[in-house]
């Protein structure tokens, strides 16, 4: 009797083990740091597919992103910006996917009145803070700023011919998707994500995108990155749920310092020189990556009162957190 | 019904023990790549408002979730530094700095609670 119970008793501590080893073992994990668009990027991901699986769909990721930056680098010859850029016409025919994020930039550089305008492209590589610590003459800005301005440009789609197409009447402009890319990438990663089954958390560059919720069921907490810190310095947290982006603009990862003025890269078309909006970063939070890749840098430029009102047109779909110059933190 | 005899109790000990021992070990195994956080969440009428990683906060700063209301955060604590409501309850408050402190400024519907958490990764 006695030897019974014991067996029972073992059996039972049996028994748990075994359920407590197959719900751990129930998601398999792969985590990939890689750098690709010039910027650093990673990705952790869990899904009840074999470790095989996992590798290939961290491939097609990394093919997808890098295959993203081929078509749509300013710099990589025969990409689409790049042929853009070089139009012998004042039209020239895109693919749906350059459509798609053409207009959606259009939209939003009419809605922020140009603070987000994406044809910046001779004014970003006048100044190319990346690699110049002097800053342009300002009659080159003044004569760059002529060849800019989203209301030169458009697309439209020839149903007839079932073709889409960019005009632009000013042969010299040139389109720059530098505050566009990266979060069009994160919404394609998302998608292959989706159609694998697999959850996790995609840093493209420092815009977060998250597939899935936790295993618990939770959100992904995320640290905003402290401005005035290292890379590993947060100063606040958000809350991040399945299907949520978040994508940050700042000032603090490229710039340089001229006669003791600090210079960043995000421009102001209306200055022709860095946005001096009182901000050092805007962490823009909703469900889609591209959108909130083009809110973030709308809301750099615009500021914290005017990008409160501008996101208005958004109707709670898009939230920010602002870092202003003295480390405040605002939403 | 055989009385437990003092073999049988040293033997349902020792697996209880083993049970608990295997079980803090593998959930430390799960966890130990993550950094334990005191995470402080402010809420504005029922809505998460935002959150502060008490833990690395270098600078002291103010939080102003409505208007009326000003949140003073310094490393590993937080409090209502000021508020336009009637009886200042919430300011008189003081610093919260542990695992499940909490005020509120019931009249500015905001509240400050204290829990701890952990980070998934940094956006930047």
């Amino acid at each position: 009797m006695r030897a019974k119970r014991l067996y029972c008793f073992f059996l039972c501590i049996v028994l748990f083990f075994c359920s407590s080893c197959n719900s751990k073992s129930r998601s398999n994990k792969i985590e990939k740091n890689f750098f690709a668009m010039d910027t650093a990027m990673s990705f952790k991901l869990y899904g009840s597919c074999s470790d095989d699986d996992l590798n290939k769909i961290s491939d097609e990721i990394i093919l997808t992103i890098n295959s993203i930056d081929k078509e749509f680098s300013s710099y990589i010859e025969n990409s689409q910006t790049y042929n853009i850029n070089h139009r012998t016409q004042n039209i020239c025919e895109i693919s749906p996917e350059m459509y798609e994020i053409l207009a959606k930039a259009q939209d939003i550089a009419t809605l922020s009145c140009g603070a987000f305008d994406y044809t910046l492209g001779t004014l970003i590589n006048l100044w190319d803070v990346k690699n110049k610590t002097v800053i342009p003459d300002q009659n080159l800005i003044c004569d760059v700023l002529e060849h800019t301005g989203y209301k030169k440009t458009s697309v439209d789609y020839d149903c007839t011919e079932e073709k889409y197409y960019f005009y632009c009447s000013d042969s010299k402009l040139q389109i720059d998707l530098g505050a566009v890319i990266k979060g069009y990438a994160a919404d394609k990663v998302y998608q292959i994500c989706l159609d694998y089954n697999v959850y996790g958390l995609i840093s493209i560059g420092g815009n977060i995108t998250a597939i899935g919720n936790k295993e618990n069921g939770k959100g992904w907490e995320i640290g905003i990155r402290d401005p005035m810190g290292t890379q590993s310095d947060y100063i606040t947290t958000i809350t991040l749920y399945g299907g949520m982006n978040t994508s940050t603009s700042g000032n603090y990862e490229r710039f340089f310092y001229y006669e003791g003025v600090k210079y960043h890269h995000i421009l102001n078309r209306l200055t022709g020189y860095p946005a001096k909006s009182k901000l050092t970063s805007v962490t823009v939070t909703g469900p889609s990556g591209v959108m909130c890749d083009m809110l973030s840098t709308a809301c750099f430029v615009l500021g914290y009162e005017d990008s409160k009102k501008f996101l208005e047109n958004y109707e709670n779909k898009y939230t920010a957190v602002f870092i202003n110059n003295f480390g405040d933190v605002m939403i | 019904m055989k009385k437990i005899k003092p073999g049988d109790i040293a033997v349902i000990v020792f697996f209880i023990l083993l049970a608990v021992v295997s079980a803090l070990v593998l959930w430390n195994g799960d966890n130990n790549k993550k950094t334990e956080r005191l995470i402080a969440r402010i809420s504005i009428n029922g809505e998460n408002f935002t959150s502060v990683d008490l833990n690395s906060i270098n600078e002291a700063y103010y939080i102003y979730p409505t208007e009326g209301v000003s949140i003073l955060v310094e490393n590993g604590r937080i409090k209502f530094a000021e508020s336009d409501c009637k009886d200042k309850i919430c300011v008189l408050k003081g610093w919260l700095d542990s695992k499940g402190d909490c005020a509120i400024c019931a009249p500015n519907m905001c509240i400050i609670s204290i829990e701890g958490g952990d980070i998934d990764a940094i956006a930047g």
